[in-house]
């Protein structure tokens, strides 16, 4: 049987014992992984956040209905944590190695975005990548859709700023 | 006037498709290549002259060690509970100390979470009291949790904070036994690695390049060399700096 898909995962109600943790694993790690990256800014942080998610559901099997969003809403969740080391500190990510050279204006735009504040770079992703409209990714953050709006124009007025 | 709402998926997209996605984790297989033999990224670093101020000689062992430590001194440091769950008490321990800013100095502190993850966090301190002792004059410099184990890439997640000229930092040890922070003017300052991550802090000035980190394998190998650029917290409040 070919294991679900990822859509199918997190848009229709599908029990994860039913579809097989194994399978739901295989289909969703490279996307979580890549969502992780972003959000973090680090390929190692991102995949450990991206297992502590699926450790996350393998605590749950039975109670999570859409394995997909769920993982999602947790990779958002950790990778927000992670963020807060301390009140005196912000997670250096913008000259984060990478093994990959992009292009200038590329390189200049991530590290601009890597800069931004863990919830508005996560609204950014969240919006941008992952394509959710500002209901959805308030769920996944777990505030008013209010606060999305406010954290994406805030987070592209600085980038605007600064690119112009 | 640009697209930016494409140019920033546009650029998301193509840092998400660069990233390297390793196999899939299995119990009896490590989930992160080894960053010495495995990242064509690393740079081939010139020897440099060792380091001649070295962390502070473990000799106090530790109020920590027979459980004195103050439940008070404890709650003061900066923890990361969040991530960790509460600290264990018992697990709190002096990871290291190296000469601050006059007047001070800087300690790393690590301790276990009821999770497991390991957590360091960094403090200056008063230097008129001993090292081991509780410490006096804390100055919070911030912390991180994270799980234990290998497979950590040496200079990888760093956190920088500071203020007034004054900066500490925090980064993935990975591999490294030894690591040295070289500022722009030639200093070398030294580190302290404890807890999984290789710290330490650095006086700065606005206007002048970041210093640049590089780690060591135990038998002198460089691993890696990572320049800490400013700006550090573009966006943050209060202690955060570094902007132009």
């Amino acid at each position: 049987m070919d294991p679900p898909t990822a859509a199918a995962l997190g848009e229709a109600s599908a029990d994860v014992q039913a579809a097989g943790f194994d399978d739901v694993y295989r289909t969703l790690w490279p996307g979580l992984m890549r969502l992780g990256h972003l959000l973090t800014g680090s390929e190692v942080v991102g995949q450990e956040v991206a297992q502590e998610a699926f450790i996350g559901l393998l605590r749950r099997t039975d109670q999570v209905e859409r394995p997909a969003s769920y993982l999602r809403r947790a990779v958002v969740n950790l990778a927000i944590n992670l963020q807060r080391r301390s009140s005196r500190e912000r997670t250096y990510v913008a000259g984060l190695r990478e093994q990959v050279q992009y292009p200038p204006e590329i390189d200049e735009t991530w590290a601009l975005i890597a800069t931004l504040p863990t919830r508005q770079r996560a609204v950014l992703v969240l919006r941008f990548y992952e394509d959710l409209s500002e209901t959805q990714i308030a769920a996944v953050i777990g505030c008013r859709r209010g606060t999305v709006k406010s954290l994406a124009s805030r987070a592209l007025a600085r980038l605007r700023q600064e690119l112009s | 006037m640009i697209d930016l709402e494409a140019r920033v998926r546009h650029t998301l997209v193509a840092v998400a498709t660069g990233t390297d996605i390793p196999p899939l984790p299995s119990p009896d297989q490590p989930t992160i290549v080894d960053p010495v033999v495995g990242r064509a990224r690393r740079r081939q670093l010139a020897r440099t002259a060792a380091v001649t101020a070295v962390v502070v000689p473990a000799i106090v062992g530790l109020a920590a060690a027979g459980g004195l430590l103050p439940g008070t001194f404890i709650d003061r440091l900066n923890w990361v509970p969040e991530r960790s769950g509460p600290i264990v008490d018992a697990s709190v321990e002096w990871g290291g100390s190296i000469d601050g800013p006059p007047g001070r100095r800087f300690e790393v502190w690590v301790a276990t979470g009821e999770n497991g993850e390991v957590c360091t966090t960094r403090v200056f301190v008063d230097d008129t009291v001993a090292v081991g002792a509780t410490p006096a004059g804390i100055e919070d410099e911030g912390g991180r949790c994270s799980p234990g184990g290998t497979g950590h890439v040496f200079a990888n997640g760093c956190g920088v904070g500071g203020s007034d000229g004054i900066y500490s930092y925090g980064c993935e040890a990975g591999p490294v036994t030894r690591a040295e922070l070289h500022l722009a003017d030639g200093t070398v300052m030294p580190t302290v690695i404890a807890g999984g991550e290789v710290s330490g802090w650095f006086p700065w000035t606005p206007g002048t390049p970041g210093p640049a980190l590089l780690g060591y394998l135990g038998d002198g190998t460089p691993v890696d060399q990572f320049t800490i650029d400013p700006p550090w917290c573009a966006s943050g409040p209060n202690r955060c700096s570094g902007e132009p």
